[in-house]
């Protein structure tokens, strides 16, 4: 009656596990997405604080660099006149004191408004150079102020030059300084210790002046192309040619084309922060193993649970079957016995008759009539071949308890089935009509369990028809449905009992015997075919059930085990 | 001997056949039916002292016949063939007025001592019938 077929189970478990895995684990991943999102906001919100900040340190402390080399140098153009300071001796001592200061100054001169050096202080005698023609020179000339590029020039050490412009006498001179990288190299390295970044600073072409360790000389081009000119500082996420992404600050140093870049590696840098969210992710992944093993935990003990309490209702439904059918058989004992008990009376009496034909001829000597003797014979014989008929019949409806799906000729099952009826019926005057479509296809189900639905509508007939009556049965394919109505003049249904009918232990006939499972079972069997049976009923007129059978079955397997 | 004048009555010709023959051979004047319809045309039309009825037949069954046999002849005695299952209607029979029923397949000697029983009592009503008729003083 029911499908327990362990495939089915295993797919139920598999659907129930799932559901209520995704169910479980929805609130917590969505818990999990959306607080790694506002936590991970929150890092980079503070990452970016970091960097701002180490960015705009540099650049104040590289500005605050540049301002006073260049203050110093103006500072002595405002002190010193042309004159004083084209002594070369003069000059020495203006660079002596620079030098008590740091040792960023390499060298000092004093250039002419013809490019001409007319004093030099420094390691290498460069008195006398004439720069008219040198880019220097020119903007010095133009703007006032010139700072260079960082660059290694015929000295092969890094330094830049700072010129300045300074007016005499209605004419112009230029205090020329070169000044070595050192302290601006030690300035950016000052961020690197503090945190894991790299400092540096480029130009606007994106060319190291103060190379980060590592990562390009000076002169070369770095990866990053500096942002437009921006006041204040500019943070946004780069690659490099590894394709590494970092989180890069850029942060111009006013009046100047240098730009002070800090970067940090983003997946280098993320890691100490996240502590928090590590603790949080393996709380996640903890929580989603937890709903996993709970989850088949509980779709295996409910299924199990299922299946053990299918099985049991099963086999509780297989005795109820089998007893109904004893019932049945012992519903129709009367109807065999006297099938039996008439063709036994009739051997009885051919055997009497030869008994007293042999008696007869002992007795007055006469020869005993050969053709009444073969008659008798014959009669008992025929007699006896109808006795197996009945016998074979009855055992194979009381054999035939199989669970196999085989094809079965539905109106020869019917015809199987009033058999045992036909003679019971004529005896209360109750006529069997059939109405039997005769091309009727195959059907594929269990021959035993359909015709034990058949006798038991066709004897509730019988009962429910008093006196004379008529019990029609007809059969008919619609729509790859095989109908079979069977359809009596019986006292009918009261309509209140109509719909109870097929209820288990719903019975009018209780205390006649009637077990109430009847029908009940008719119901289960026509079910587990994927058929239905539908009854229709007037009081005083008659009762009329229906049932339909599918050709195509696609309920699989429809025995009960 | 007298003849005693039996009629059969049985759906089943193959077993009336035989057994009326079985009878005529122990002297008994027999005659059959297969129902009880023509059962009632020859009580109406013949003289039986015995009827040996079927209790199990289809159209009328054995009850009903044996009502209305009583109707028409009420001192023909009924002996009633039940089967197994049908005892309990040989018994009922009985009270309906039947002299005794006999259960199928039937020994021929019972049936024979249990014909000749129903007719002894006929016998004898009929005597009494007789009696009393001659008891009755002539109408004056």
């Amino acid at each position: 009656m029911n499908n327990i077929k362990p495939r089915y189970y295993k797919r139920l478990r598999y659907k129930l596990f799932l559901t209520v895995f995704l169910v479980s684990i929805l609130p917590l991943t969505i818990i999990y997405a959306v607080s790694s999102s506002y936590y991970n906001k929150a890092i980079r919100s503070k990452i970016e604080s970091v960097l701002i900040n180490i960015a705009e340190n540099r650049k104040d402390a590289i500005e605050l660099f540049l301002k006073e080399k260049i203050e110093q140098l103006s500072v002595i153009g405002n002190l010193y006149t042309y004159d004083y300071l084209s002594n070369k001796k003069n000059l020495e001592r203006i660079f002596e004191s620079l030098q008590k200061e740091g040792k960023d100054y390499v060298d000092i001169s004093i250039v002419n408004q013809y490019g001409k050096a007319v004093s030099y202080v420094g390691p290498y005698n460069l008195s006398g150079m004439n720069y008219f023609n040198e880019k220097w020179y020119k903007e010095a000339m133009v703007k006032g102020i010139y700072k260079s590029d960082v660059f290694l020039g015929f000295r092969r050490f890094p330094h830049f030059i700072i010129a300045i412009k300074k007016p005499f006498d209605g004419k112009t001179f230029i205090i020329r300084s070169t000044i070595n990288i050192d302290a601006l190299q030690s300035l950016m390295r000052v961020a690197e210790v503090e945190a894991p970044v790299k400092a540096f600073i480029i130009n606007e072409d994106g060319i190291y002046q103060i190379p980060s360790l590592k990562n390009g000389g000076i002169g070369q081009k770095s990866f990053i192309t500096p942002e437009q000119p921006i006041t204040g500082t500019k943070i946004i996420k780069v690659h490099d040619a590894n394709n590494n992404l970092f989180y890069c600050a850029q942060s111009w140093i006013p009046d100047s084309d240098w730009v002070v870049v800090v970067l940090e590696a983003i997946k280098n840098n993320v890691e100490p922060l996240t502590g928090a969210m590590k603790v949080w992710k393996i709380l996640f992944a903890g929580g989603i193993l937890c709903i996993f093993i709970l989850s088949y935990i509980v779709s295996k003990w409910f299924t199990d649970r299922l299946y053990s309490s299918d099985m049991q209702r099963a086999s509780l439904n297989n005795q109820l079957i089998q007893a109904e059918k004893m019932a049945a058989i012992g519903r129709l004992a009367a109807g065999i016995a006297h099938e039996i008990n008439n063709p036994a009376a009739i051997i009885n009496n051919e055997a009497g008759w030869m008994s007293d034909l042999i008696k007869d001829s002992m007795k007055d000597g006469v020869h005993i009539d050969y053709n009444e003797f073969q008659r008798s014979i014959q009669q008992i014989k025929k007699q006896v071949d109808r006795c197996k008929n009945i016998t074979s019949r009855l055992l194979g409806f009381s054999r035939r308890v199989g669970e196999g799906i085989e094809p079965v000729n539905i109106n020869q099952l019917l015809d199987e089935a009033i058999f045992f009826l036909e003679k019971e019926a004529k005896h209360e005057n109750i006529e069997i009509v059939k109405d039997y479509q005769t091309d009727l296809p195959l059907w594929h189900g269990n021959a035993s369990q359909m015709e034990q639905v058949f006798l038991n509508i066709i004897t509730n007939a019988m009962d429910s028809i008093q006196g004379n009556g008529k019990i029609t049965l007809k059969t008919e394919l619609v729509n790859n449905f095989i109908e079979i109505s069977i359809n009596d003049t019986g006292v009918g249904i009261p309509k209140e009992y109509l719909t109870r009918i097929f209820e288990p232990f719903f019975s009018t006939k209780l205390h006649k015997g009637g077990t109430g499972l009847g029908l009940s079972i008719c119901y289960e069997i026509i079910k587990s075919f994927g058929g239905d049976i539908l009854v229709d009923s007037e009081p005083g007129k008659g009762t009329k059930f229906t049932i339909k059978l599918p050709l195509s079955n696609n309920k699989g397997n429809l025995s009960y085990k | 001997m007298v003849d005693i004048s039996l009629l059969l009555v049985d759906d089943e010709i193959e077993f009336v056949e035989t057994l009326s023959k079985r009878l005529i051979k122990r002297g008994f004047k027999t005659t059959f039916v297969t129902n009880g319809k023509d059962a009632l045309e020859k009580i109406r039309t013949e003289q039986y002292d015995v009827a040996i009825v079927d209790v199990r037949m289809p159209d009328m069954d054995g009850i009903t016949l044996l009502g209305e046999i009583k109707k028409i002849k009420p001192l023909v005695e009924v002996l009633l063939l039940t089967g197994y299952a049908s005892v309990q209607s040989g018994i009922e029979g009985m009270k309906k007025g039947a002299f005794d029923y006999i259960m199928k397949p039937a020994d021929i000697d019972e049936l024979v001592k249990k014909i000749r029983d129903a007719y002894e009592r006929k016998k004898q009503q009929e005597d009494r019938i007789n009696k009393a008729e001659t008891r009755i003083p002539p109408y004056k």
